[in-house]
């Protein structure tokens, strides 16, 4: 069966069945919106919000080669800048609770708060680039369906917001070392 | 120029980040400050939360179920032309979806709790032991319960809840904790019900039904549609259905790597039963002995990244706390390597006999190259106050596995036959 008709099968699938979706993909927009806001429970919050939005538009969607999982994504991020935009102040920068992967501490050169607060100044495709491969772990071919990018232009952007992290951490006087 | 250079370097962080390459200057350092910054994102959101939020939703927030669309069911029904002309066994054809839905109804629907008694066996004898499972399921809230018996002995309860994976070994008095399947050495194989996965598979639609007798009595045998699993294996399932009841009565696995598609196991269904939420919920429970031994492990396919591989001399190996297993300064070949490998969310120790023997010891993680990429269930087989699992890896090395808390210990031979490997963890020592 060709990909495409799979991913299509997927999405009228999904479409079809919001509660599937909202089952699918729920855990993955709450930490998303984690990073984008520096606050767990408000993530909880509006991503509530963005299925929602979900139960309402997505059984008008029409495929266009993208996963509904692209639009959920879409619509959380213009979510949290509209939410970022009415605090009209930076969120704080909350240490995301239950890290799921204990870092090597010799290994982490920059304080860590930072690092989450130079991560929430990217712009926000470049997080969300970052979010899919790092923190979800979609591989860079889904990346690039989702982003309506390239394979090739996904790892710029990944090339670019980890120089950008870096320059960030420089300017408060942290340097990393590999 | 310049375009031309970054380009070249992102192909290599992307590589880096990916575990193919260890990269080095910029690349490298890129890569773990990526690295850092993604890693507290990646928490895990409790499948309780999601059931709260699904409650908090506007109703209906359910709608109806699928149906396949129009090209599936003109590729349904070729599938089913071409069959019925090859097969003469096949009595009657059946509308599929008719089947599906009764079939589905039978086991409560898409969310119901389950009790399952089933035995698993190999379609190649000695592929691996036969088990018997007793499994409570909640699907609806993401939890369930395995026991699961090999050779009479009870080997292992597992539960499930969300992604989270809790496995207790009674012969051992350990329990090993992990953010997902992936964090076991065996895998996801162990982990996923035949009787759920037959229930996905089901809210998909049937590819094809014929009606057929079996043991007497009339049964639908139902070809459901490929499925992807956690380990990136896809899987086909033959499903053989009473014709009264509409429960399944046997189930067959066919694996497909690349071209090539092989039956790899057949559940037997001693029983499926349909029982509340609450009963679900109740029977859904695991009470660690106060003494127990947990160890939380790490899931070594998100984000983990070898920083380094460090030559050990002998001494500096017998210093390691806790110790590292070996087989001796001699086993069939001498000692060739002793190394330490660290990632960044943990490290092991591998010593290595020549080209055809490596025994790794680890503790929170399980290094990525021992993970398994099939879905053939782990051969598990009692030893001493131990259960050793059998596996092999997606490069096809066999791997015998001793998973206890603090330091478990594989041997890897691709030279080896399970005998071998099992007789060379008699030799098992700690390096002093």
């Amino acid at each position: 069966m060709p990909e495409e008709f799979r991913d299509e099968q997927r999405f009228r699938r999904e479409q079809a069945d919001l509660e599937l979706l909202f089952r699918a993909h729920y855990a993955e927009i709450v930490r998303y919106l984690a990073v984008r806001l520096g606050s767990r429970e408000e993530a909880s919050d509006l991503a509530s919000e963005v299925f929602v939005e979900a139960l309402r538009r997505v059984p008008t969607l029409r495929w266009r080669g993208k996963p509904v999982l692209a639009w959920l994504y879409r619509v959380a991020s213009n979510m949290a800048a509209d939410e970022l935009s009415r605090r009209g102040r930076e969120a704080p920068a909350a240490e995301v609770e239950g890290t799921a992967v204990p870092i090597d501490l010799s290994e982490q050169v920059a304080d860590r708060e930072a690092l989450v607060r130079a991560l929430r100044t990217l712009p926000p495709d470049y997080q969300l680039v970052v979010h899919l491969r790092l923190v979800e772990g979609y591989s860079f071919a889904e990346v690039a369906r989702m982003t309506g990018r390239s394979v090739g232009a996904c790892q710029m952007v990944l090339l670019r917001a980890g120089r950008l992290l870096r320059a960030t951490l420089r300017q408060e006087g942290i340097r990393a070392t590999a | 120029m310049r375009l031309r250079e970054d380009r070249r370097l992102a192909l290599r962080l992307a590589r880096v980040l990916e575990g193919r390459e260890r990269g080095e200057g910029e690349v490298r350092e890129l890569a773990s400050l990526l690295e850092l910054a993604a890693a507290p994102a990646r928490f895990d959101v409790p499948a309780e939360e999601v059931e709260r939020a699904l409650r908090r939703a506007p109703t209906p927030f359910r709608t109806r179920r699928p149906r396949p669309a129009r090209r599936l069911l003109l590729a349904g029904a070729a599938v089913a032309a071409t069959a019925s002309a090859l097969v003469v066994a096949s009595i009657v054809r059946t509308p599929g979806l008719d089947v599906a839905d009764e079939a589905l109804a039978a086991l409560g629907g898409p969310r119901a709790g389950l009790r399952i008694v089933e035995r698993i066996d190999p379609s190649r004898p000695g592929a691996f032991t036969p088990s018997v499972r007793v499994a409570w399921l909640d699907l609806g809230r993401r939890r369930a319960l395995w026991n699961q018996f090999a050779e009479g002995r009870l080997v292992a309860v597992t539960l499930l809840e969300g992604r989270r994976v809790t496995r207790f070994s009674p012969l051992t008095n350990s329990a090993i904790v992990g953010p997902s399947c992936r964090a076991f050495a065996s895998g996801c194989a162990e982990l996923v019900d035949p009787v759920e996965l037959y229930r996905r598979a089901l809210q998909r639609g049937v590819s094809s039904t014929s009606k057929e007798r079996s043991g007497g009595r009339p049964v639908y045998v139902l070809r459901l549609p490929v499925q992807r699993l956690a380990d990136a294996v896809v899987i086909d399932q033959v499903v053989t259905v009473d014709a009264r009841t509409y429960l399944p009565l046997r189930i067959v696995w066919r694996e497909r790597r690349g071209d090539a598609e092989r039956e790899f196991a057949v559940i037997t269904v001693r029983l499926v039963k349909v029982v509340s939420a609450a009963v679900a919920a109740q029977a859904i429970s695991l009470t660690l002995p106060a003494n127990v031994r947990i160890e939380q492990r790490v899931d070594p396919t998100r984000g983990v990244r070898l920083l380094e591989t460090r030559p050990l001399t002998r001494t500096q190996a017998s210093r390691v706390v806790p110790a590292i297993s070996w087989l001796g300064p001699n086993y069939r070949e001498p000692v060739t390597a002793i190394e330490e490998l660290r990632w960044n969310a943990g490290r092991a120790y591998r010593v290595r006999y020549g080209n055809s023997l490596t025994v790794w010891s680890y503790g929170a993680l399980v290094p990525p190259e021992l993970v398994a990429g099939r879905y053939v269930p782990a051969k598990s087989i009692p030893q001493g106050d131990g259960v050793v699992r059998f596996y092999t890896t997606d490069d096809d090395r066999l791997v015998a596995e001793l998973e206890r808390p603090g330091r478990s210990v594989a041997i890897v031979g691709p030279r080896y036959g399970k005998e071998d490997l099992f007789a060379a963890f008699a030799r098992l020592q700690e390096l002093r």
